[in-house]
């Protein structure tokens, strides 16, 4: 068990965004989150990345309780994400922007960037080569130097997905990837998933393509109004009536 | 009892103009989230053009009434075109620039119009009139309130009040809440934003100018770079009542106001500065939005 | 990196030169220049690279020349030990005054930190624990002596600015090119995606407040000694707007920009000292229209300068 939620409950302002969520995450799974817009999907990301505090609840990470720490504590135990609407560092350049992924492996401290001691030099060249693996893993080459934000939307959803896998992550979490994206581009979305499962990370993933979401997840749990209603293997919820009930409407 | 009872008295004359002051910097900041440094400074020059229209005013032998009415509106007409005029050329080349690029522009335009009023008007100090108001003063037990002090709590109080039923009840004053909330929306909506700017630049160098009048028929003594220190003082009001909402800088310039004068009298006048701004630290720590502020959060 | 290499040589071998061919008072201006631009290269460590608007930096500065002021007046220690003194204890007051401000968004942070200038401008002017001197501040302030040369004479303290100038250059340049100078720019760029990717935020921007605060701090003790004297004046909210304005006018985050903009903010108004009252009216109008027309400021920075070996094909 990779992660667990237990009765995770977060409110904003007296509305309940997540009621006593439960759900787990396996290693080596693809975990899929689905459920109609305002459910409470990336609220739960939220709250495993450290961004909103749960209320009620407990995280499990590797075995760790992570419920309430800081991102970056949280980032540090081998978290990385990717961001509903795209947060790259826009004025900065693709390789600058993986290299954040980098941030909690590179060995120097302050002082060693300050006055460049030899840790320095070969801490710069070590992490910098990594990024060059992950530039050439997402077939970024091209763009190395170039400024994220004049690349086009398709390209900067990959530098997300490039940084977060630079950071050498156990789990991934991938909110909506797909969104904005091509067929050929998903396509490519779908290997290079496959590719990072090989890789033998965890992911965890909010999608609104149904079509992907079924072929690529492993284990689907649905929610809507911030609590689970089913869970299973795609042919399953497939066919729950609850979840046709939650995405059509009743009658 | 008698002397703070009438700190508060003097303090509420104070507030009442950085009050005026302070809605012109939280509209702004409302809905173009740009601190406008010249503010202050236009403030000044209201004071200086409404010294110059009562000595031509008295020059033609107005009555002392005329006189002050021709000084208030023709001030306040000058002023808020020159509001709108300054928006124009320095503000809105640079809406989408970054934040800190308008904020050195507003910077500049304060430092060309407090040098500007030196150049017009010399760097020495001038005094505005002391028989504006009548002389006449109330004793209510212990306490004196001069003509002066009620005509600015009374004249500050109305402009309030109808500016508050201006933004809550017109069509123009939803468009202004909308632009504040989300301008783009509002652009969405079909509010011409461009429209809602020059508005609220109006509408804010209007009350500014009324401010800057008080401010020389109050303390009297007019000098150049006078429009820093109560651009300060009224724009620490609009934040200790929370930037970007109108009742906010009215209660955050009454609150500042009596702050200033308790300070004043019972502490120190050396340190009164300093105190201010140990106040508005100790606020922002407690409370980062201020008084009135509601925390706007970040979606993620 | 060669050709700026080459304008960086270019620039440093001029200003060797260059008080040889002026006037006293020129020379002081060319010590100023390398002080300011000091101070401004360090207020860019908060506001260009960290993203934080600081509107206080004066304070720094002036506790700095202040601390070598009462340390070598009062106390009787030379210059040169004051030195490492005055950075210490500038550094541990930009943690201090940072730590409870720190979580303030953009202007809020900009008005606590005016806040902070005023306090300490204030009380400066009431000779707190009769140390400062008042408003007419302290005189009579001695001379560093290095190897046994004694910095005193003008132009030996010129050269001594520009020295410490390189230093804080090479500090700089230091930082933008390592894991520092990133966690500052991906805090600048997005909180929140700087968080979650394990860049401490609090640790950071504190830091960045305290290098900020030290290098200031520096260029504060050689101030004073440049003058021999510190007063209040010199570290009021109103100098805070002079470094602020360098940086966003210069281009936050660029050396070359923040060089420029202290040329363009002090030293240009030096050649119009006979148009004494048009002049400050003249550079407001100019700083709106710098704005303007470079919303970036002069010489923006440039991101995506990489190491050789990641950029070259293979």
């Amino acid at each position: 068990m990779l992660l667990q939620l237990n009765n995770v409950f977060k409110t904003f302002g007296g509305i309940v965004a997540i009621n006593n969520l439960s759900f787990e995450v396996r290693n080596n799974q693809i975990l899929g989150l689905i459920g109609p817009n305002g459910a409470g999907k990336t609220t739960v990301f939220n709250c495993i990345t450290g961004i909103y505090k749960p209320e009620k609840g407990t995280i499990y990470f590797d075995g760790k309780n992570i419920t309430g720490l800081k991102p970056h504590v949280i980032s540090k135990l081998g978290i990385a994400r990717t961001f509903q609407t795209i947060r790259l560092f826009p004025s900065m350049s693709v390789a600058e922007n993986i290299m954040a992924g980098r941030h909690t492996k590179c060995r120097q401290t302050w002082f060693d960037s300050l006055i460049r001691t030899p840790k320095y030099f070969k801490d710069e060249k070590e992490n910098w080569l990594k990024i060059k693996y992950y530039i050439d893993l997402l077939k970024l080459s091209e763009y190395t130097t170039s400024i994220v934000s004049s690349l086009p939307y398709g390209l900067q959803r990959k530098v997300e997905i490039a940084r977060a896998l630079a950071s050498e992550p156990k789990l991934l979490i991938l909110d909506e990837p797909a969104a904005g994206l091509n067929n050929k581009e998903t396509q490519e979305l779908v290997d290079l998933i496959y590719q990072i499962k090989a890789m033998g990370i965890t992911i965890l993933l909010i999608e609104h393509d149904m079509d992907m979401m079924m072929s690529l997840a492993e284990y689907i749990i649905v929610m809507n109004f911030g609590e689970k209603i089913a869970e299973g293997i795609p042919s399953e919820i497939q066919s729950n009536p609850q979840v046709i009930e939650a995405y059509l409407g009743s009658e | 009892m008698e002397i703070f009872l009438q700190q508060i008295v003097n303090g509420l004359a104070i507030g009442s103009i950085y009050a005026l002051v302070a809605i012109g910097y939280t509209m702004v900041y409302g809905v173009m989230k740009l601190i406008n440094f010249a503010h202050g400074d236009l403030v000044a020059l209201a004071a200086y053009v409404g010294l110059t229209v009562l000595m031509q005013a008295f020059g033609m032998h107005l009555s002392n009434l005329w006189a002050v009415i021709l000084m208030f509106t023709v001030t306040a007409m000058f002023i808020s075109l020159f509001g709108i005029i300054l928006e124009r050329l320095a503000y809105r080349p640079l809406r989408k620039a970054p934040r800190l690029s308008a904020v050195v522009s507003a910077l500049g335009a304060s430092l060309a119009i407090e040098n500007g009023i030196m150049l017009i008007w010399g760097p020495n100090i001038k005094v505005f009139p002391s028989n504006i108001f009548p002389s006449t003063r109330w004793h209510i037990s212990g306490v004196v309130i001069n003509s002066t002090q009620i005509a600015i709590l009374l004249l500050s109080i109305i402009l309030m009040i109808a500016l508050y039923i201006f933004i809550n009840r017109t069509k123009i004053g939803t468009a202004i809440r909308a632009s504040a909330i989300d301008q783009d929306a509002a652009k969405l909506m079909g509010i011409n934003v461009n429209g809602i700017i020059i508005a609220i630049f109006a509408l804010g160098s209007f009350l500014g100018s009324i401010g800057g009048l008080f401010i020389g028929i109050y303390y009297r003594e007019l000098y150049f770079q006078m429009g820093w220190i109560y651009g300060l003082n009224a724009f620490i009001a609009a934040i200790i009542g929370g930037i970007g909402n109108i009742p906010g800088a009215m209660l955050g310039g009454m609150l500042l106001g009596i702050f200033n004068v308790l300070i004043a009298g019972y502490v120190s006048n050396t340190w009164s500065e300093a105190l201010t701004f140990a106040l508005l630290i100790i606020i922002l720590i407690i409370k980062p939005t201020g008084i009135l502020g509601e925390r706007v959060a970040e979606k993620v | 990196m060669r050709k700026n290499l080459v304008w960086y040589i270019l620039f440093f071998t001029i200003a060797v030169i260059y008080p040889h061919f002026v006037d006293p008072s020129w020379v002081d201006i060319g010590t100023t220049f390398a002080l300011y631009s000091v101070v401004a290269l360090s207020q860019d460590i908060v506001l260009g690279k960290a993203g934080m608007f600081d509107m206080g930096h004066a304070t720094f500065f002036g506790i700095g020349a202040y601390t070598a002021a009462i340390l070598n007046t009062v106390y009787n220690i030379p210059i040169i030990y004051t030195i490492p003194i005055a950075i210490a204890l500038s550094a541990l007051f930009g943690i201090i005054i940072s730590w409870p401000i720190i979580h303030l968004r953009g202007d809020y942070l900009l008005v606590a930190t005016i806040g902070f200038n005023i306090i300490f401008y204030q009380a400066l002017q009431n000779n707190l624990f009769g140390l400062t001197g008042g408003p007419n501040g302290i005189f009579g302030i001695g001379a560093p002596v290095i190897f046994g040369i004694n910095i005193s004479s003008q132009r030996a303290i010129y050269y001594f600015a520009w020295f410490i100038l390189l230093i804080t250059m090479l500090i700089i340049y230091n930082i933008d090119k390592s894991k520092l100078g990133r966690a500052f720019h991906y805090l600048r760029e997005s909180e929140i995606a700087a968080e979650s990717f394990g860049v401490n935020k609090r640790f950071y921007k504190v830091l960045a407040f305290a290098l900020g605060a030290g290098v200031a701090s520096l260029a504060g003790v050689i101030f004073a000694v440049q003058y021999a004297a510190v007063s209040p004046e010199t570290f009021n909210f109103t100098q805070s707007v002079l470094f602020f304005t360098i940086v966003i006018v210069g281009g936050p985050s660029s050396i070359p920009g923040i060089l420029l903009g202290t040329f363009v903010m002090f030293v240009v108004p030096q050649f119009f000292r006979e148009f004494a009252t048009a002049r400050y009216f003249v550079f407001g109008i100019a700083m709106i229209l710098t704005m303007i027309l470079r919303p970036q400021g002069i010489w923006p920075a440039k991101f995506g300068k990489l190491p050789k070996y990641l950029t070259k094909e293979s």
